[in-house]
């Protein structure tokens, strides 16, 4: 039987102070976008973009105690499956720039204290007008 | 599912000690800016090289595969790390690859189990889309980092399978680290998953689901014990650190001999991370959806008709003949079209995407009828 030897727990290359990559930055969004809260696009280190990551998952899992319906399904047409001679509408995005998604939804959130129906309402019969 | 490194970066120094693995020659080069003929070489080291994080999203890789021209010819990938530091001797890194016995976990495995020579990334482009197709088999368009399950056409195997009353699990690592892409479910049902701990937990009561899914800890932060290091192996986090998540995963469940008389470990990367692989994407089924320009940044849209760049992929289980070289063409959909043959197997075709509906599997690789009693442990 073969025995491998498991490296050693690298522990100097613990850097917390680093900044924090493009992928820790698009989970933040994911998860403001997916417990309501305002994006906070600003610098963080991974030390500092890790604990916001578990803030944000904590909150979460509270709100997912609650039988709230989930904010993401009042916003955005679905990306429909492309059939023979038509082209779908992509919900797209970038790492730097909100997504459509997240920016409907931080208008959607804006729009909440004055009238959320009225909104909702309203956006549906633009988003029919248009098609 | 490990984080951003190419199949060469990792694997590819198997060729030398074994030639039916798709590895480096020592003859594989890129031209540097300069025009000067770079080679592949076994200098990675575990960290410091690959910083800044080389670029992956879709119109880099589209760099790194076709170079500007329209034939995958894989000479782009200095070029186009070039462009974020202007260092020329630095951008000449992204060839380098580990030899064998400094990555000993992910290359014993490779050799003791089977080692799949054409898996390929889902989508030439960034993480989140390529983990889409390992969660739901398609990532309903998206070729960025965007949010892509709202409005999800298609459930995630996790829903398909607990609405069928089978059971399945996601694991990500702690609730600092927590879940990458599948924040909706976390949102929605917060039952599918479990952390690391709780993972290694249900190993040792033989508990686990019978589909789980594991995310290693994407940041080093400061845990109830002290520093936790990232063990993604995302650059330019430490590769010890993930060969070490890894072993501790596969002796987790060798560990208790019921589990390991009944599991297979699918071990493998989201995407290549920008990092050298000598291999064209092939061709694939299309999944239903186009990518329009102003998301590939290409000019061009994208009809998810061709794969990413390969990643390592190695599928592990005591039936599972020692040595085994897979030469199919795999990729990210593989992986739910596999629990769906197993436990769902006349699961409906149209309520999945195209691509993983076509997708092959890979339980087919257990071939053998009594148990190994010679695969490796880490100590």
């Amino acid at each position: 039987m073969t025995v491998i030897k498991i490296p050693k727990k690298p522990t100097k290359a613990f850097n917390p102070k680093r900044p924090a990559s493009a992928l820790l930055l698009s989970q933040i969004e994911h998860l403001e976008h997916a417990v309501g809260r305002e994006p906070k696009r600003i610098k963080r280190t991974e030390g500092q973009a890790a604990r916001y990551i578990g803030e944000l998952t904590a909150e979460l899992l509270r709100q997912s105690q609650t039988t709230v319906a989930p904010a993401s399904r009042v916003i955005a047409p679905p990306a429909a499956p492309v059939t023979p001679g038509m082209t779908p509408t992509v919900v797209g995005g970038t790492k730097a720039a909100p997504t459509k998604a997240h920016a409907a939804f931080n208008r959607t959130l804006a729009a909440r204290g004055k009238s959320k129906r009225k909104t909702a309402k309203k956006k549906t019969t633009k988003r029919r007008r248009s098609r | 599912m490990m984080e951003n490194r190419s199949f060469d970066h990792m694997l590819g120094s198997l060729k030398a000690v074994d030639a039916r693995i798709d590895g480096l020659s020592g003859n594989e080069s890129n031209p540097d800016t300069k025009g000067n003929i770079i080679k592949a070489q076994p200098l990675a080291d575990y960290q410091g090289q690959l910083d800044p994080d080389p670029d992956h999203d879709f119109d880099a890789v589209d760099q790194q595969i076709f170079d500007g021209g329209t034939t995958p010819t894989m000479q782009g990938f200095i070029k186009n790390y070039f462009l974020q530091r202007k260092d020329v001797s630095h951008s000449q890194k992204i060839m380098y690859y580990f030899p064998a016995n400094k990555v000993p976990v992910l290359t014993t495995l490779a050799r003791e189990f089977a080692v799949f020579n054409r898996w390929f990334s889902s989508i030439p482009g960034p993480t989140l889309c390529n983990r889409a197709f390992a969660h739901y088999g398609t990532s309903f368009g998206h070729v960025d980092m965007s949010l892509f399950y709202v409005n999800a056409k298609f459930k995630s195997v996790y829903q398909r399978l607990i609405d069928a009353n089978h059971t399945a699990k996601l694991y990500y690592f702690d609730q600092v680290s927590s879940s990458l892409e599948v924040i909706n479910l976390l949102k929605d049902q917060p039952k599918l998953f479990g952390t690391y701990d709780q993972f290694l937990e249900d190993c040792r009561r033989g508990t686990l689901p019978e589909y789980s899914f594991v995310e290693p800890n994407y940041s080093d932060h400061d845990g109830p014990d002290g520093a936790v290091i990232a063990s993604d192996q995302h650059p330019d986090h430490h590769v010890a650190e993930g060969e070490r998540f890894i072993a501790s995963i596969y002796m987790a469940i060798r560990e208790n001999p019921a589990l390991w008389s009944s599991t297979a470990l699918l071990i493998t990367y989201d995407e290549h991370g920008g990092i050298y692989d000598h291999v064209p994407p092939p061709s694939c089924m299309p999944d239903g959806f186009v990518a329009q320009p102003k998301d590939t940044r290409t000019g061009q849209p994208f009809h998810f008709d061709r794969l990413g760049v390969r990643v390592p992929a190695i599928l592990v289980s005591p039936y599972v003949a020692k040595g085994t070289v897979v030469n199919g063409v795999f990729e990210h959909s593989s992986i739910p079209a596999t629990a769906m043959k197993w436990l769902l197997p006349n699961f409906d075709n149209t309520q999945r995407s195209p691509r993983e509906a076509a997708a092959p599997t890979f339980l087919d690789l257990l071939t053998l009828d009594t148990m190994r009693t010679d695969t490796p442990e880490f100590s």
